[in-house]
């Protein structure tokens, strides 16, 4: 805690949050199976419930070609939310960039950006499964490469075009991650794995690249965190934590794929550490609690604070409660 | 006969606008258009106007200048987004298209595509050899591409789609494969012998002759960029070219 009391105090970054709720992935989950046609339905329901209740935006995320239609592709989903909320953001947390075709990308996002008076913000990142590069003939191993080919192509052809652009952020779950967005002079979207301590890693390393490619340090740094607004935690947590350990064990099995050599229950043990740590980062409590909490996160100089209330398919009773009391944490950090 | 108003561009068209004009006059679709632009978001823009009206909506995509699994996963997102009303037409890509994407597309590998993108769409689990769309500069990943599936897959269970502007021999294929032609020019639907075109995409406001030609001659789907008053005319013609035969004093105002 050392590094993060250091950075406030070197810093004393002053930003106005916005508090933004996650992340809307529209999967059938082998716990509770659904119709993706009454997830897509749900979704634009939630859009409309979380501009009613003041939260300033929803994120989306992707994945491709995984059993439980896990969402492929967010432009479509992001412009049938902005066709029906009128001031709520739409933002990706995030998009595998790597893998899409960057002009087909940047004249999306120039549609979105147009259509919705500026209300879309791109969250890019490098993606990891080797299965989603497979698919489309590409390999894992050129990520960094094509990420760096794709925010080049992006910046360019906005620029060429003119008429502003949607805010990006790039994702940064490492040091590495967190210069290359300072080497682009882009805002950092965090990861929710990292903790206070890796966050002020990671800022200063995107200081120092920021400074020696020349650039200023831009506002509007993303934060993801998984979060739980509760009157009952007890309750709430019955419910909560099995949905957080099946979908943490989902994201572990994907960044670390099986060995060969290993009995399915070594392999469960070697993932567990992993997911316990992960755990150990849900923020949860009343309004109060969790703004509180969040606070110090908008004191480190995240702006857009993403929390993450839906995790794969929540039974949406929970959801909802959890997303009343998110409202009242953007007006508690508002005021 | 069915009716769609549009293709309308994807930049400055305001779709609520075009959305309640086609409601209001009678279209059974409103389409969006990319083809020619150069510029991609068609399948994303009828994901927004779908939010605005009850109508099917169509997006016009320049088929060939990106991956088609992942325009397969643009379809079956609008398509869940819009409730199942999406509706397609593919043109070959434009050369102003395809000079800014660095492309150039050879008719049998665009064949190739559109098998793999059909495949894909039926939801079925596909595999290709992927040499094709690994961008300049990197080598072609080894092995190659697993066995994979569309998922989630469109709402209908079958998506519309009609091929625009292809050269003939494509309507072999269109018919095997259970796709509309649409044509842009007039002379096609009483020039073409051996599969009429199924719909007519005018780059213009068509006249009633036209319109009755093409009615006559079979064509099922006419898609009119009218606009303002072009709307009100074509209100006016749509009730008899929807029922020929329908005698006069039916429609005398």
């Amino acid at each position: 805690m050392t590094d993060v009391a250091e950075l406030n105090h070197a810093d004393a970054i002053v930003v106005k949050p916005r508090v933004a709720a996650g992340i809307w992935s529209l999967q059938s989950i082998v716990r509770r199976p659904t119709n993706h046609a009454r997830l897509y339905m749900e979704l634009l329901e939630d859009a409309a419930l979380i501009e009613d209740l003041g939260i300033d935006s929803v994120w989306l995320s992707e994945h491709h070609f995984w059993y439980d239609g896990y969402c492929p592709s967010m432009l479509p989903a992001a412009a049938a939310i902005l066709a029906r909320t009128e001031r709520l953001v739409v933002g990706t947390a995030i998009m595998q960039l790597p893998l899409h075709p960057f002009l087909k990308v940047a004249d999306e996002l120039r549609l979105l950006h147009d259509l919705s008076g500026g209300r879309f913000e791109l969250g890019v990142g490098l993606g990891y499964r080797d299965n989603e590069f497979d698919a489309y003939g590409l390999r894992r191993r050129d990520r960094g490469r094509l990420m760096d080919v794709g925010l080049d192509t992006l910046l360019r052809e906005w620029n060429m075009d003119g008429g502003g652009r949607p805010p990006i952020s790039v994702a940064v779950a490492s040091e590495i991650a967190a210069r290359r967005a300072g080497r682009f002079g882009l805002p950092m979207f965090a990861d929710s794995t990292l903790n206070p301590s890796e966050l002020a890693a990671c800022w200063r390393a995107y200081r120092d690249a920021a400074e020696q490619a020349g650039r200023d340090i831009p506002s509007a740094h993303v934060l993801q965190r998984d979060v739980w607004v509760t009157d009952d935690p007890e309750r709430d947590r019955r419910m909560l934590i099995p949905e957080l350990v099946s979908m943490r064990h989902q994201y572990g099995g994907w960044s670390v794929p099986p060995l060969p050599t290993e009995t399915p229950q070594d392999y469960f043990e070697r993932l567990s550490p992993d997911v316990e740590a992960k755990l150990g980062n849900l923020i949860m409590g009343t309004p109060r609690e969790v703004s509180h909490e969040l606070q110090v996160f908008v004191d480190m100089g995240f702006e857009i604070l993403v929390c993450r209330t839906q995790f794969g398919n929540i039974p949406r009773t929970y959801l909802h409660r959890s997303l009343s009391g998110l409202g009242a944490v953007a007006e508690m950090l508002a005021s | 006969m069915r009716f769609g108003l549009g293709p309308f561009p994807l930049r400055g068209t305001r779709w609520t606008e075009v959305a309640a004009a086609a409601e209001a006059g009678g279209f059974d679709a409103v389409w969006a258009g990319e083809e020619a632009s150069g510029r991609a978001g068609a399948v994303t823009a009828a994901a927004y106007v779908g939010q605005h009206t009850c109508l099917r909506v169509g997006a016009i995509v320049e088929f060939g200048l990106y991956h088609p699994l992942r325009l397969a996963e643009d379809v079956a997102v609008a398509d869940l987004c819009v409730g199942g009303r999406l509706e397609l037409a593919l043109t070959p890509p434009h050369e102003a298209a395809s000079s800014r994407y660095h492309l150039d597309v050879r008719a049998d590998e665009l064949e190739d595509d559109l098998l793999l993108f059909l495949a894909a769409l039926s939801g079925a689990p596909v595999k290709w050899d992927g040499r094709r769309r690994v961008p300049a500069q990197l080598p072609e990943n080894d092995p190659g591409p697993p066995m994979i599936a569309l998922n989630p897959r469109c709402a209908q269970p079958r998506m519309p789609i009609w091929l625009l502007g292809w050269p003939r021999w494509f309507q072999q294929l269109a018919e095997v494969r259970g796709l509309g032609l649409m044509s842009r020019d007039v002379s096609d639907l009483v020039t073409t012998r051996n599969m009429l075109p199924a719909g007519w995409c005018g780059r213009a406001e068509p006249d009633k002759d036209v319109l009755s030609g093409a009615a006559a001659a079979g064509t099922g789907y006419v898609i009119v960029p009218a606009t303002g008053p072009g709307v009100s005319a074509m209100s006016r013609l749509m009730p008899a070219l929807r029922m020929p035969g329908l005698p006069d004093w039916v429609l005398a105002e």
